[in-house]
């Protein structure tokens, strides 16, 4: 067990150099030869050669490659993850806040989906073909084929924006000027708790609706197979209540499974929420790591490739040593 | 709570998914510093100009419906930016659109434009100095400070500190994008290069300061305004200060920065140690920038009043919602902007370097349908010239139609022999939608002469990386151009110098040398001479040359709240003057 | 999207070993007779003939072409016609009776939605499966190799799948298309290039299993070649996995395109994709000047995403009843 460990966790270092490789590989060596290189969008648009070659040798772009990489590696060793010269300031302060942003959006999505998830799956996992079931099932998949980015922008205009016109789904049937909820805008939750979840309900909604979709699929899935199983049958028969048996054995044989699937979408989320982030406003990792893209900010594009790469590498590492441990089938074959 | 705030709406226009608002300013090629894109001129002149403005009103409060007392500052105001709005908080660095609406708040220079709308708004009136004494057939200004100039910290500004901020703006560690303009400042092309470290053409005493010119410079009093003059003291570092400090401490306008989170905020809020009698101006206690927000979903936070104002171009489709409704008419204002949109005709690209080709583009866009996409005519005019319209030194000529004259412009396709169809690339951002539709008819309008245009959309950065690079042989381009000043020279000159095909500024490639004598001999005049001369270089160079095909001039259309007053967009900066602005 | 993956994988790595041959006619007879499913696949059927000659069809009848700028069709304002609507007469304020008829109404440019909403189904079809199968065949290519030749060739492959899993897909993708540029055939490899990994690893777990099993190394002694190991052995596992995958991911991948296009990178315009349309819709507000404009393409969207799930799920289920707790 314990070579299993070491040789995964060893896995997941070399996965973090190379995503360093690859992410620094893309944007600092690539880039150069579009002509948009990290020196010419520093130096600005109209700079001279000369200036050019200066900010060139100042940020060290001269060196060989493999120094570079060298360089960069080192500093990140040291938790600097480089400096924005487009924001002039350090990487990692713009990192830090944009995932603690990120991460209250997505941890409280979370909690939704679950909530939402877990009642319809496990009712239609209980009673298979049952009206609730088929309801169930209808409403996933809807909810799985709707696109993100028509979703937000269409519930912030319906739920945010037109009650304070006085209309409800198009119909005028509130008093103008109703706030139910606010059309966007993000607060820490270190300066006031209490908005910083109003203004991240419909931001939550929107997100969760998407993943609900998939989880009561999935947690369906699992519920039907369990009840199927021995174990639950001889409990119905022993006399046990439905419900009783659902919660305690069902509910607990399927926890970890779920729970290894949250942490592998909660890793993915944290940066490809940015289509609810950019509508709503939320000044996130998805949201900064765009924009950084759209303006050649190169540091701050490598920093959040990095950042979300090594929570999906640890996210990943962390699930497949669980499914190990939980699944000995797997154990055998050769292990993830 | 004040929601409103005007909100700047840089060039980038429409939402899109970033709003990366940049103004474009042509700096003067022989500028060898750094520049960042586009400056927002933010002309926001105060209320009334030089001189104590009595425009207080009747009633003194702020609360009353009309502008408060002189000295008078209440309220907060809310606004909205886009994350890519502020390009540099340095007082001598920035440059775009919303940065220099911003600096018109933080900062008095020299001397400054007059807080009134419309071209009257183009108007010079003492600042920190009175009105120079212009000397020496035109070489030397001799500006006189005026007593109540002070930074926020209570010091006073000094000639010496003036002279330091004009030094810091063409000092090359700090590499701002205007030092181009004072080039016939003597000793400053030494100095920009790093050659000398003062600049012996700028003179002080106790209470002047004088500026010798190498010739004549008929924009030399406009320079003087620039935002990038804003008055630092001496011993502030040579090199870029980003943290909005310098603004914190030593602020010269009404407004002085209270906090800056880059990204995410910026608070401004009244500065008590501005002298009003240096110009009535301010009359909000607190201006909150919240930046980061779209465009389209700030305009719905407007109607719902949990938002003032927003500082980005607004969307068509908000155009056409706002114009429609009649009880929004009082929020809404339309203000003419010194700026052209245009494409640009790579005269080095085959066939544009066949100069009846260019004129047949000229004659194949249809420049109705696209300001159609830009937000129809509430939101511009159509202009086949370079200077925009309302300058002073605009005078209509009509040469290309409005509308497409097909016949025409086959005809001169005929007769350049140029081998048809032919494909050319037209580069342009994409986020900012307007752009995207805006190639999309222009593709269509080039198709029936002959030419098939390929439309690459990349971000605003991206595309400015390509465009102004010579080497990338970029054959078209739509862009939107601001002038830096209410003068010629800042279009034509900085944009369409013959005798610099290859600056960057310059993405026509154009360098016909038959023009070079007029367009050197245009900057030294001064007066009528000088606005008769730019009137005939503007008719002559697209009569005959053809660099660019000019396509409209776009107007500042913007969305306030009900508590918004005193709305003034400064056509000389181009950008909102938040100093003029009062809570109802 | 993850779990469904997941739940893929696991299936095939339960299913161990071959199934019995029967399987694929009796999951067929099984699919058929399931209504859900069947009405799904008409109306991928309907789908893809609307791509095939839905278009020109449209644009005949109305005499509207796809990227054709109808300037009378924007009022003065600029405001494009709605639903129903004929084309404005020159003082761009009243409606010309004879003039021309848009269904669906118009775009910001003056084009025909319809007719757009129709060509678009071209472009996410034609994009989307081909990004499909080019995912497949580096998928499969490279899990066959990494799982047959096993060693440190199998260990490199597996650290570069999980490596590039870890990416976060749509940032990166967004980024390398800045960085290469528009155009259809880059649009195809990026999103190819996000999409292999689960074939990969779907192939490749099969082909461990199956080199494992003991009847193959039976049937090697008695000389059966490789091919024969591959479509006897290794094929029954993995085609219902990749099948499965290959419907969802069809699905995934028009959303995916989609999501480029809004973000500016994807297919370059004047050509039509729902996601383009979609984008311009919204970001630009003007869905709330006509909200068909959004409406038109958001409901193809989430009709053919439907489609495609209600097929997959369909499949799944013919091919495991137990899996849908039937």
């Amino acid at each position: 067990m314990r070579r299993i460990v070491a040789k995964r966790l060893l896995g997941a270092v070399v996965q973090i150099v190379l995503v360093t490789l690859l992410a620094w590989f893309l944007f600092y060596v690539i880039a150069r030869f579009t002509g948009a290189t990290p020196a010419q969008r520093i130096a600005g648009k109209n700079a001279t050669r000369q200036q050019i070659e200066l900010v060139t040798r100042l940020l060290g772009l001269n060196k060989p490659y493999w120094e570079q990489y060298l360089i960069f590696l080192n500093h990140l060793v040291h938790g600097n993850l480089g400096f924005s010269y487009v924001q002039m300031r350090p990487v990692s302060a713009i990192i830090w806040p944009a995932t603690r942003a990120t991460a209250s959006l997505v941890l409280g999505a979370a909690v939704v989906w679950l909530l939402i998830a877990a009642p319809i799956g496990g009712y239609g996992g209980l009673r298979p073909r049952s009206a609730g079931d088929i309801a169930g099932r209808a409403v996933a998949i809807l909810g799985m084929s709707i696109p993100v980015f028509w979703l937000a922008p269409m519930i912030s205009y319906f739920f945010g924006y037109q009650p304070t016109q006085g209309e409800l789904l198009g119909l005028p049937v509130l008093p103008v000027g109703t706030s139910i909820f606010p059309i966007g805008g993000y607060v820490d939750f270190g300066q006031d708790p209490a908005a910083w979840a109003y203004h991240l309900i419909l931001p939550w909604i929107t997100l969760a609706i998407g993943l609900a979709a998939v989880y009561i699929r999935f947690i369906r899935t699992l519920t039907a197979e369990q009840l199927a199983e021995d174990y639950a049958r001889t409990a119905k028969a022993k006399g046990a209540s439905t419900t009783r048996v659902l919660i305690r054995h069902v509910g607990r044989n399927i926890a970890p499974a779920v729970t290894v699937l949250l942490g592998a979408d909660i890793a993915t989320a944290l940066t490809g929420v940015f289509f609810v982030e950019t509508v709503f406003g939320i000044p996130g990792l998805g949201f900064t790591g765009l924009s950084a893209i759209e303006n050649l900010d190169y540091p701050v594009i490598t920093g959040v490739i990095l950042v979300a790469a090594v929570i999906a590498v640890i996210a990943n590492t962390i699930v497949d040593l669980l499914h190990s441990v939980l699944d000995p089938r797997l154990r055998r074959i050769g292990g993830p | 709570m004040s929601k409103g705030a005007e909100k700047k709406v840089d060039l980038s226009a429409n939402e899109g998914r970033s709003e990366r608002v940049m103004r474009k300013r042509r700096i003067s090629l022989k500028r060898p510093g750094v520049a960042l894109a586009a400056t927002a001129v933010l002309l926001v002149a105060a209320c009334g100009s030089g001189g104590n403005g009595s425009n207080g009103g009747s009633n003194g409060g702020s609360n009353g419906s009309g502008p408060p007392k002189p000295g008078v500052a209440t309220g907060t105001l809310l606004g909205a930016m886009s994350s890519g709005a502020i390009d540099s908080m340095d007082p001598n660095r920035w440059w775009f659109a919303v940065t220099w609406g911003l600096a018109n708040a933080l900062c008095t220079t020299l001397v400054r434009y007059a807080d009134k709308p419309g071209v009257a708004g183009t108007d010079v009136v003492p600042g920190t100095a009175n009105l120079p004494k212009v000397t020496d057939n035109g070489l030397v200004y001799t500006f006189t400070m005026r007593p109540g100039a002070r930074f926020s910290d209570g010091q006073p500004i000094t000639p010496a500190d003036v002279k330091y901020s004009f030094e810091r703006l063409m000092n090359p560690k700090v590499a701002t994008g205007t030092g181009g303009y004072f080039t016939d400042l003597i000793g400053a092309s030494a100095y920009m290069a790093g050659k000398a470290n003062n600049i012996p053409g700028i003179t002080t005493t106790a209470s002047t300061i004088s500026f010798h010119l190498s010739e004549p410079d008929g924009a030399f009093l406009y320079k003087t305004a620039l935002p990038t003059t804003c008055p630092v003291p001496v011993g502030t570092p040579m090199k870029p200060i980003e943290d909005g400090s310098l603004e914190m401490k030593y602020a010269s306008g009404p407004f002085k920065i209270a906090s800056y989170s880059p990204s995410r905020q910026l608070v401004l809020v009244f500065n008590k140690n501005y002298d009003q009698a240096l110009g009535v101006r301010g009359h909000v206690a607190k201006i909150v920038f919240t930046i980061g927000d779209e465009s389209t979903q700030a305009v719905l936070q407007i109607q719902a009043g949990q938002l003032d104002f927003q500082t980005s171009n607004l969307a068509t489709a908000d155009i056409i919602k706002l114009s429609q409704n009649k009880a929004l008419a009082a929020q809404v204002h339309d203000s003419p902007r010194p700026s052209l949109t245009y494409i640009f005709l790579n005269n080095e690209v085959p066939p544009l370097n066949n100069v009846l080709v260019r004129k047949a583009i000229n004659y194949a866009v249809n420049r109705t349908a696209i300001l159609a996409q830009w937000g129809g005519p509430l939101a511009g005019a159509p202009s086949d010239q370079i200077i925009p319209a309302g300058q002073a030194d605009y005078k209509k000529y009509t040469i290309y139609p409005n509308t497409p004259n097909l016949a025409m412009a086959k005809k001169l396709m005929t007769q350049a022999h140029v081998k048809l169809p032919v494909t050319l690339v037209l580069r342009t951002q994409n986020d900012t939608p307007g752009f995207i539709n805006m190639a999309q008819v222009i593709q269509a309008n080039l198709k029936p002469i002959g030419i098939n245009v390929k439309i690459i959309g990349t971000p605003n950065s991206v595309n400015s990386s390509f465009i102004v690079n010579p080497k990338a042989h970029v054959p078209l381009g739509i862009e939107p151009w601001s002038l830096d000043f209410p003068d010629g020279e800042s279009i034509i000159n900085t944009g369409l110098d013959p005798s610099q095909p290859n600056a960057p500024p310059n993405m026509a490639r154009w360098g016909d040398k038959a023009f070079i004598p007029s367009f050197t001999h245009v900057l030294g005049l001064q007066g009528a001479a000088r606005v008769a001369a730019y009137e005939q270089l503007d008719e002559q160079v697209m009569a005959q040359q053809a660099p660019y095909a000019p396509l409209f001039n776009p107007k500042w259309y913007d969305f306030v709240s009900s508590r918004v007053g005193g709305y003034v967009y400064s056509e000389a900066m181009d950008a909102i003057n938040y100093n003029t602005i009062y809570i109802k | 999207m993850t779990a469904e993956m997941q739940a893929i994988e696991l299936d095939a790595a339960a299913q161990g070993g071959a199934r019995p041959v029967g399987l694929r006619i009796t999951a067929l007879r099984r699919l058929r007779r399931d209504p859900v499913s069947m009405a799904a696949l008409s109306l991928l059927v309907l789908l893809v003939l609307a791509a095939l000659v839905g278009g020109p069809l449209a644009a005949k009848l109305t005499g509207h072409g796809p990227d054709q700028q109808f300037a009378n069709a924007l009022a003065a304002n600029a405001q494009p016609i709605g639903i129903m609507q004929r084309t404005y007469l020159p003082n761009g304020t009243t409606h010309n009776p004879h003039g021309s008829l848009f269904i669906l109404g118009a775009d910001a440019l003056g084009r025909d939605t319809l007719v757009r909403v129709l060509y678009g189904a071209r472009i996410s079809l034609l994009v989307a499966t081909s990004a499909t199968a080019l995912a497949l065949i580096i998928g499969i290519s490279l899990g066959l190799l990494s799982g047959y030749l096993g060693g440190w060739v199998d260990a490199v492959v597996n650290r570069l799948t999980e490596t590039a899993m870890a990416f976060p897909n749509l940032l990166l993708a967004v980024g390398i298309a800045v960085v290469i540029g528009p155009g259809l055939l880059n649009v195809v490899i990026i999103i190819a290039l996000f999409t292999w990994y689960y074939p990969a690893r779907i192939v490749r777990g099969a082909t461990i299993a199956t080199k494992g099993m003991t009847f193959v190394a039976a049937a090697r002694t008695v000389g059966a070649g490789n091919r024969r190991i591959l479509v006897v052995h290794l094929l029954p596992q993995v085609w219902g996995p990749l099948l499965v995958y290959g419907t969802s991911i069809i699905a995934n991948n028009i959303i995916f395109e989609a999501g480029l296009s809004y973000l500016g990178v994807g297919v370059p315009p004047p050509t039509p994709s729902w996601g383009q349309m979609l984008s311009d819709a919204v970001t630009s507000n003007m869905y709330q000047a006509d909200l068909t404009l959004a409406l038109a393409p958001g409901l193809a969207l989430v009709l053919t995403m439907l489609a495609f799930n209600l097929l997959g799920d369909g499949i799944r289920d013919a091919l495991d009843p137990k899996a849908g707790g039937r």
